[in-house]
């Protein structure tokens, strides 16, 4: 039970490691399913998003190669640089699609989402009788 | 012969990048966080989404950057990021199947000839 538990040693470390990758993998074909539906900015977002999730593969990847000593890296000039680096453009990314959300640039959506239903409630609605807005 | 600078074991610019990471993390929560208080209805549920994502992105890569410390935290890493790609997993399901169904029957609803657009 201990040995299940201990890092080094449990099968379940490098059992979760390739889980990630397959799962990333498959993240990324998801945003690209997403991104075929939408258009303008949230095409744009979906992208950004998608490649979010292939530089997560490609780091998880990675890590599963620890330092890539089979691949002539050594403890010095490890693998894992790349790991590092496949993590930053995964955050970076993140925040370029949030950033873009946050800040409106999607008035598209936002205009059938959330506007439109009151403007056609209003339609319905008899005159004499407008919503008051605080 | 590596350089200093590019020998993981003994580079300042290996533990850099991974507290750096976590924080872009923290940063695109809270623009994430802005987001969930700017979308009402349907499209603030993939907000919320990417609130988690943002969530779970900054504790695995904050568990990685402790894991250098303290090896059983490893697998706060590793949980963390299986929680990553499963809430990044519900975003990308959920903006390809409920929420450009929610989309559509508004358009619907609020064209005119009450046809696709």
């Amino acid at each position: 039970m201990i040995e299940l538990f201990d890092y080094d040693k449990s099968w379940l470390n490098p059992g979760l490691k390739v889980l990630i990758v397959v799962l990333y993998i498959v993240v990324a074909y998801g945003y690209v399913r997403a991104r075929r539906l939408y258009a303008g900015d949230l095409y744009r977002f979906f992208s950004i998003v998608f490649w979010m999730g292939t530089a997560g593969a490609v780091a998880a990847l990675l890590r599963y190669f620890d330092h890539g000593l089979m691949f002539g890296f050594t403890k010095a000039f490890s693998l894992k640089w790349f790991q590092s680096l496949g993590y930053v453009v995964q955050a970076v990314l993140f925040l370029l699609a949030v950033r873009q959300i946050a800040k409106g640039v999607v008035p598209d959506i936002r205009d059938e989402v959330h506007d439109r239903p009151s403007s056609s409630a209003e339609e319905r609605r008899p005159r004499g009788q407008e919503e008051k807005h605080t | 012969m590596v350089p200093d600078l590019l020998n993981y074991g003994k580079s300042f610019l290996n533990p850099a990048l991974k507290i750096l990471v976590p924080l872009l993390f923290l940063w695109g929560t809270y623009y994430a966080y802005r987001a969930v208080r700017r979308y009402p209805g349907e499209i603030s549920k993939l907000m919320w989404a990417l609130l988690l994502v943002g969530v779970t992105g900054f504790l695995a890569n904050l568990f990685r950057y402790l894991g250098d410390i303290i090896t059983l935290w490893k697998w706060g890493e590793s949980v963390g990021f299986l929680m990553f790609g499963l809430v990044n997993l519900y975003a990308a399901w959920y903006a390809a199947g409920p929420l450009v169904k929610f989309i559509q029957q508004m358009l619907r609803q609020t064209t005119p000839t009450g046809g696709d657009r």
